[in-house]
């Protein structure tokens, strides 16, 4: 565990490097160093941190308008609240957002999350914190340069059936509907097998249609750092172009409607020592970051490339116009290229800057510090979108059945390119802060304590959201000999969003250490190099909810009444709900407990368990709350969740000769379980949410499918989501009250959430050659497969999958006996698309992150600098259930990008 | 370093600390509590604010009107789920898959863990309990109001005393005996209502009423206030409660069914007192004195005395907002709603709420005779729809009508009847959707008919027969007013008291037709029989060689509603919600749904 006076310095932003001083961090999984980093080719650095500390559960997610730029959510532990459960992010000490960084500029990211590390926080640490400290500069001067290229491919795409496989598919599925007429006759499929008239009977492949085969990026870097004992600097600027993988976006001369995404980042970090006892750091960053997509979103061209099937209209029809019907109302394809462009611009400069005073001359080891921190973000949305038309074609017979000639209808509207502007959000956060600290050696003790400061405001668009917290903060930590250790934090902390009175609360916490190896029955053993155990148990808070909920309001929508006999609206005023009685923050009591282990100075082991208790989580009141008081019932701070699990970590390196190799890992498993959520008595008792976790993954049991309408009429068990006909899912009926209903849904499987979360890496070098691979997985996961087309076909005029048609069997009468998947339907079915044990499936997975060759050629070669050459893959493999659909990413997305990327890095 | 050097950067952070100042947004720089107490501006006003002009204060009243039950489907939760209540009756059959009627009742689904906006009352339904909740903010409030004068404050606590009892005469037509709320709930208070009995519910209505009647107008003076409660609807709903309490669903020597809530007397008054019949007689009778003293309420008389005449003044005096006899038109909109809930091609709940058989035959001949027993279905040589009670012809749709710009074809086989075996009745509901489409209903003026004049007179009329052992004068009087209004005669004289009774409440029948009236005229009569009738419909076969001549063929409609096979007396009340009583704050369920 990094010491607490360490983890004040980070939390300071000071420049005193003391995880240098304890870089054993690195070894167990608490911090992972820049240059790991980036061995990733992802823009975003949240898309590199994957598996590499323990504790931190990052899980990729989706951008739902511009396709590319995505980012990856973190958690720390799994979660512990029915509320926001994100852990505070820290750059230099500021709460900032790590995907406003580059890669370039990050030294190292830490996770904080034991019970001190959390009181640190106070009010804001109860879901942890993830510390990013950018790079600083050392004396001297040092240039480096890089560029990269990557090239992205889909990782995995589903896929769809052809023409004529559809119109199979959709006649049995009508068939199986009960109704006669098939939609497509045999001569039609048969048209739509050879192309007899691509016109009226098409075969699209949308996706084939709308993307290119390969996606492009290209980063370039260049750093300068250097300077003097006295000052010194790091500067970095680094430019970064990703291009999406869309086809037909250049149609138009007006404009690209490439999915596009663009950002430059200039870093300056200054250290300056004024006087001997004067010490000046300031911390600039200035981003410019534009993203371009077309004038539909990401998210609705991909579900039209999922729904419309290869058979619905073509591209375009003869006449030139784009195909389309009144089914869809809409052409992926036009929607690329004819809607126009929408480009969202970010400006942002971020600024930190930190005074350091020394007053040794009052008493030895004591100083003063003042921080002041000032962000400001705008981002701006800039389109010109326009509509098209689209003409839906019909055929019309002739007595022999043969097509005679074309109905045309001309649909939707044409407009002309329309320009418009928005400022679509900001984000300005103001920080103060001062601290009288003091550290000092006596002989066999080092004694540290400080008192911090801290005041924050965090003002994102609309200033309603407004966000202001407070702290006034204690900390001592006590070192005897480099053999125990004891932290203690006292933190006095307020945020706004709590009444008046009740706004500050204390979180105190200890922690112990007892550095075994550093005893003298240890000392100089050759094998055992490090033995530390250490435990701490303390409170922290959240805030993370809702303004004015305290607070009992009016408003005047929607309800109107009409006196008199003309039409005269009279407003009402409607009532907000009651306000919540005792807000308080969310609670947290933390008790960890772990050893790390070094041994031969090379090999390094950790483990460790975690407990969290949270409460005061708010909760809905409306379970236990009357219904007839005739106001909305407010909620209640009485949800309460356990949280706990382990976390282990090894580390391994060591060189024989010119043969080097390394070796790392960690594992976390944290299972959570809900204390109380306020729920209302329950029909059944499995139907209580209570005592098991948060993401529980619920659903009906099924228990194959009904064969035939008497079976169906014989049942003993009347099922209440429908009629039904044979091929759909038989449920078991858990309370055996001979109704499936509601009552019936069970707990099946995990949670959404893994509880399992590992990664490992593996480098290998041998004379300027080097090999690295990381890999990273989760397991215990379960995920609820209901994606339009692909898991759910045909449903509402929707596509068909071949994971449906040929990866399962799908009931028909022929098949009653082997099917795993019900009948096909072209209803909304409730009774198949329930969520059930057929639509759940198994999250787990194992993917190779990254996977380098390099080669470097060192100054001695070449003279004038070193360099390294290398080839790398992001996102090769994966080891999972799912083979259509990345398991992090099998909605109605953009897919997941698998990289291919080659580099150079200069270094002079 | 030189000093000089020194201090210009020592103005660094004093710069920085300054721009953080000026762009924090504040004009200071605060510290501590203060700091905190910039908290981001609240939304909208509080109670302070609103009930400090008149203007926000009426705007609360308002709210509590925009509660007030509504017949027929207005919005996304309609009672019933679309369904009208008279779907549950014997004169009315449902063919709406997604309705409430066959979802939940037809087939016995209804229960207490089932309660739902399927019910035809949702028990915890919000409007119900914020319309309450409104109207007493208004009461406790109001007096604060420094611009209304102590007639504007005495008349607006007036208004919202009416509101509550509404809700509540809904509440114990349904349930029974209901927890009572007599203030807006407080934040700090501890959450418990139990149930009144059924006597102590009547008496809290009644009382409301009594407490409103001297500060409500009997007309409102400015046609802006039409809407608004007046005292000639606070009485007829005075005389609507008492009518219900009296009748022998609570009125009598037994229980209807026994049961914890029946032993504690909150389903019926524990014995029989004809004095509730005369309470009923009297609250009739001052609503006819005043009537007589005050006016302006009449039944709005045909211009013309033949059938469309008849069918006009029938038409206007349940479906125009300011008909002279509708003593309060409920509003939820100006223009018609139904073009999209009710007759709009999207949900069209009006095409599937069909008129039955028995509904059918219950409307007597145009010259007030009933119709034939013994009617001739299978030759068709007499054309049933002739010759009818002309509110037959404004309250279901029949073959041959003019329908939506053309005639309506309900033959098997025509555009409203594809074949045989299609759900429903052969016949379809005319009344409040008439022949409106989404289109040319939307100019329409919406509004719902709370209580019609003819109600105080049928009601009233019962109430006489009832507490006199048989009807009087005054009593025959008021039937054939209602009667003679749409051309029938009078009822034949002689009547011994069941017979008038009987008259009565077939005249409400047809009177009432999708009105929410003839559901509670069966519970409060315990008709058993009503509810457990074959429902049948009518098939209608065009003639090949004659295109205008027909026969008929009578068919049942199965399966049977499960009150027909599994009777029980429990369906007469709703069933509280499970998890309303599981909350433990004093409910107790009604008899048969524990």
């Amino acid at each position: 565990m990094a010491c607490l006076a360490a983890m004040l310095f980070v939390h300071a932003g000071l420049v005193a490097q003391p995880l240098q001083r304890d870089s054993l961090a690195f070894a167990f999984g608490e911090a992972v160093r820049g240059e790991t980093l980036r061995k990733s080719s992802h823009p975003n650095p949240s898309n590199s941190v994957f598996g590499y500390l323990k504790g931190l559960y990052t899980m990729q997610s989706t951008d739902e308008y511009n396709g590319i730029d995505v980012s990856a959510s973190f958690n720390l532990r799994g979660i512990a609240t029915f509320g926001t459960a994100t852990p505070l992010v820290l750059i230099d000490g500021v709460q900032r957002d790590l995907d406003n960084l580059s890669m370039v500029e990050i030294d190292r990211i830490e996770v904080l999350k034991d019970a001190v590390a959390s009181a640190l926080y106070g009010v804001q640490g109860a879901n942890g914190a993830i510390l990013i400290t950018t790079r600083r500069g050392k004396a001297g001067f040092r240039v480096s340069a890089d560029y990269s290229c990557t090239f992205d491919t889909p990782y995995r795409m589903p896929e769809f059936a052809d023409a004529a496989t559809y119109a199979l598919a959709l006649n049995e599925a009508l068939a199986l509907d009960g109704i006669t007429t098939p939609r497509y006759s045999d001569r039609e499929i048969g048209w739509f097998r050879d192309g007899y008239n691509r016109e009226l009977y098409p075969d699209v492949d949308w996706q084939r249609m709308a993307y290119r085969n390969y996606g492009m990026s290209h980063n370039a870097n260049v750093t300068f750092d250097g300077g003097s004992d006295r000052f010194r600097y790091f500067t970095s600027l680094s430019y970064s172009n990703t291009s999406g993988m869309l086809g037909q976006n250049d149609l138009f001369p007006q404009y690209d409607a490439q999915l596009g995404l663009i950002y430059l980042n200039l870093r300056t970090n200054i250290d300056l020592q004024l006087t001997n006892t004067t010490f000046l750091k300031v911390n600039l960053q200035g981003r410019l970051k534009e993203t371009n997509r077309p004038g539909s979103s990401i998210s609705s061209i991909v579900g039209s490339l999922y729904d419309i099937p290869a058979a619905a209209f073509p591209v375009k029809t003869g006449s030139g116009m784009w195909g389309g019907n009144n089914i869809y109302n809409t052409n992926p394809i036009a929607d690329i290229s004819d809607t126009g462009t929408v480009q969202a611009i970010q400006r942002s400069l971020l600024a930190d800057m930190t005074l350091r005073q020394g007053l040794d001359f009052i008493t030895p080891g004591l100083y003063a510090e003042a921080t002041v921190a000032f962000d400001n973000m705008a981002f701006y949305r800039d389109q010109r979108t326009r509509t098209y038309q689209y003409e839906s074609l019909t055929p019309i017979f002739d007595d022999n059945g043969m097509i005679s000639s074309t109905n045309r209808v001309t649909m939707g509207t044409k407009t002309e390119l329309g320009w418009s502007s928005a400022l679509n959000n900001q984000r300005m956060f103001v920080m103060v802060k001062g601290t009288v600290g003091f550290d000092r050696q006596w002989g066999d003790h080092r004694v540290g304590a400080a008192v911090v400061y801290e005041q924050n405001s965090l003002i994102p668009n609309g200033r309603n959201s407004t966000r202001k917290r407070q702290s006034i903060l204690g900390v001592v930590d006590y070192d005897y000999k480099g053999r125990y250790t004891v932290d203690a934090v006292v933190n006095y902390s307020g945020t706004a969003v709590l009444p008046e009175g009740d706004r500050f609360n204390v979180y105190p916490a200890v922690g112990v250490g007892w550095v075994a190896s550093n005893e003298s029955f240890l000392r100089d053993n050759r094998v055992v190099t490090y033995l530390k155990a250490h435990a701490s148990a303390g409170l922290s808070g959240s805030d993370l909810f809702s303004h004015d909920l305290d607070l009992q309001t009016f408003g005047v929508t929607g309800s109107s009444y009409w006196f008199g006999s003309n039409n005269a609206e009279i407003t009402g005023l409607k009532e907000g709900a009651l306000p919540v009685v005792g807000l308080v923050a969310e609670r947290s009591r933390k008790f960890d407990a772990g050893i790390d282990l070094g041994l031969w100075n090379r090999l390094y082991l950790s483990a460790g368990y975690f407990n969290e208790y949270r409460s005061n989580i708010l909760v809905s009141g409306a379970t236990v709350v009357s219904g007839v008081i005739g106001i909305d019932v407010p909620q209640l701070c009485e949800g309460k969740v356990r949280n706990h699990g382990v976390e282990l970590s090894l580390q391994l390196s060591d060189r024989i000769g010119d043969f080097g190799y390394s070796l790392g890992g960690t594992f976390t498993y944290a299972k959570n379980r809900i204390i109380n959520n306020n729920e209302g008595l329950k029909a059944e008792d499995y139907l209580y949410k209570k005592g098991h976790s948060l993401n529980q993954y619920y659903g009906l049991q099924s228990d194959g499918f009904y064969a035939s309408f008497e079976e169906i009429e014989n049942s003993p068990v009347q099922q209440s989501f429908g009629t039904l006909r044979p091929g759909d899912i038989r449920y078991v009926d858990q309370n055996n009250d001979g109704v499936i209903n509601e009552n019936d849904i069970v707990r099946l499987g995990y949670s959404t959430l893994p509880e399992i979360y590992y990664g490992f890496n593996v480098g290998l070098d041998y004379k300027g050659f080097s090999l690295y691979a990381h890999f990273q997985g989760v397991a215990h996961r379960n995920i609820y497969l209901n994606t339009s087309s692909v898991y759910f076909p045909l449903k509402n005029n929707t596509n068909v999958s071949t994971w449906y048609l040929n990866e399962h069997t799908r009931w028909t009468p022929e098949t009653a006996a082997t099917a795993d998947l019900p009948r096909l339907t072209t209803e909304d079915n409730p009774n198949n698309f329930q969520k059930n044990d057929i639509w759940m499936a198994n999250g787990s997975f194992l993917k190779l992150r990254n996977l380098e060759l390099s080669y470097t050629l060192d100054k001695r070669t070449l003279r004038w600098a070193d360099m390294r050459i290398f080839v790398r893959g992001t996102n090769l493999f994966s080891w999972d259930d799912l083979k259509y659909s990345d398991p992090e990413n099998f909605g109605v997305a953009y897919p997941s990008m698998r990289s291919y990327t080659v580099g150079l890095e200069l270094k002079f | 370093m030189n000093r000089s050097f020194k201090n210009r950067i020592l103005l660094l952070p004093l710069g920085l600390l300054f721009a953080a100042m000026s762009f924090n947004g504040c004009s200071e720089l605060n510290f501590g509590n203060r700091f905190l107490d910039q908290q981001p501006e609240q939304v909208g006003i509080n109670l302070d604010t609103v009930f400090s002009k008149k203007y926000y204060a009426m705007q609360v009243l308002t709210k509590a009107y925009t509660t007030l039950p509504y017949g027929i489907p207005y919005d996304a939760s309609p009672n019933l789920g679309g369904d009208l209540l008279d779907a549950l009756t014997e004169l009315s059959y449902s063919t709406l898959t997604y309705g409430g009627a066959r979802k939940v009742y037809y087939v016995g689904a209804y229960s207490a863990s089932n309660e739902s906006t399927l019910s035809k009352y949702f028990f915890t339904n919000s409007k119900i309990w914020s319309g309450i909740r409104y109207s007493w903010l208004m009461i406790e409030n109001v007096d604060r109001v420094p611009d209304m004068t102590s007639l504007e404050k005495n008349r607006a606590k007036a208004e919202a005393k009416v509101i509550i009892a509404t809700h509540y005469s809904e509440l114990f037509r349904h349930f029974g005996g209901v927890p009572y709320l007599d203030h807006a709930t407080g934040v700090n208070e501890a959450f418990h209502y139990e149930r009144l009995t059924v006597a102590e519910t009547v008496s809290r209505i009644v009382t409301l009423i009594d407490e409103a009647l001297p500060h409500l107008e009997w007309k409102e003076s400015d046609e802006n206030d039409n809407g608004r409660m007046t005292k000639a609807y606070a009485m007829a709903l005075k005389l609507r409660v008492l009518l219900f309490a009296a009748s022998p669903l609570f009125n009598s020597a037994e229980p209807y069914l026994a049961g914890e809530a029946s032993d504690r007397h909150l389903t019926w008054y524990g014995n029989y007192d004809v004095q509730r019949w005369r309470d009923a007689e009297s609250a009739g009778r001052a609503f006819m004195e005043e009537l007589a003293a005050s006016g302006v309420y009449d039944l709005v008389q045909p211009a013309t005395q033949d059938e469309a005449g008849y069918r006009k003044a029938y038409h206007d005096a349940y479906f125009t907002r300011t008909s002279s006899e509708v003593l309060l038109s409920v509003r939820m909109n100006y223009h018609n709603n139904y073009a999209s809930v009710f007759c709009g091609a999207t949900n069209n709940y009006a095409k599937n709420q069909c008129p039955t058989l028995a509904f059918m035959r219950l409307f007597p001949m145009s010259d007030g005779s009933a119709f034939p027993e013994d009617f001739d279905w299978e030759s068709g040589a007499v054309d049933p729809c002739a010759n009818r009670d002309p509110r037959f012809y404004e309250t279901i749709l029949t073959n041959g009508r003019d329908y939506q710009g053309r005639k309506c074809q309900l033959y098997v086989g025509g555009v409203d009847r594809k074949d045989e075996n299609t759900d429903g009745t052969g016949l379809l509901m005319y009344k409040f959707s008439q022949d409106y489409t989404t289109a040319t209903s939307l100019g329409a003026v919406d509004s719902w008919p709370a209580i019609r004049l003819p109600e105080v007179y049928l009601s009233y009329a019962e109430a006489i027969n009832e507490a006199n052992g048989g009807p009087n004068d005054t009593a025959y009087d008021l039937v054939n007013r209602v009667r003679n209004r749409v051309g029938l005669g009078n009822l034949p004289e002689g009547l011994d008291q069941t017979a008038f009774r009987e008259a009565v409440l077939r005249e409400r029948a047809c009177e009432f037709g999708y009105e929410n009236v003839h559901w509670f005229d069966i519970v409060r009569w315990k008709n058993e029989a009503a509810l457990r009738a074959d429902i049948q419909g009518v098939n209608m076969y065009q003639d090949n060689s004659t295109p205008t001549k027909f026969r008929y063929a009578i068919f049942d409609i199965k399966p049977n509603r499960v009150w027909k096979d599994q009777w029980s007396p429990k369906w007469y009340l709703s069933a509280i919600p499970a998890d309303e009583i599981y909350k433990n704050y004093g409910l107790v369920q009604n008899p048969g749904w524990e």
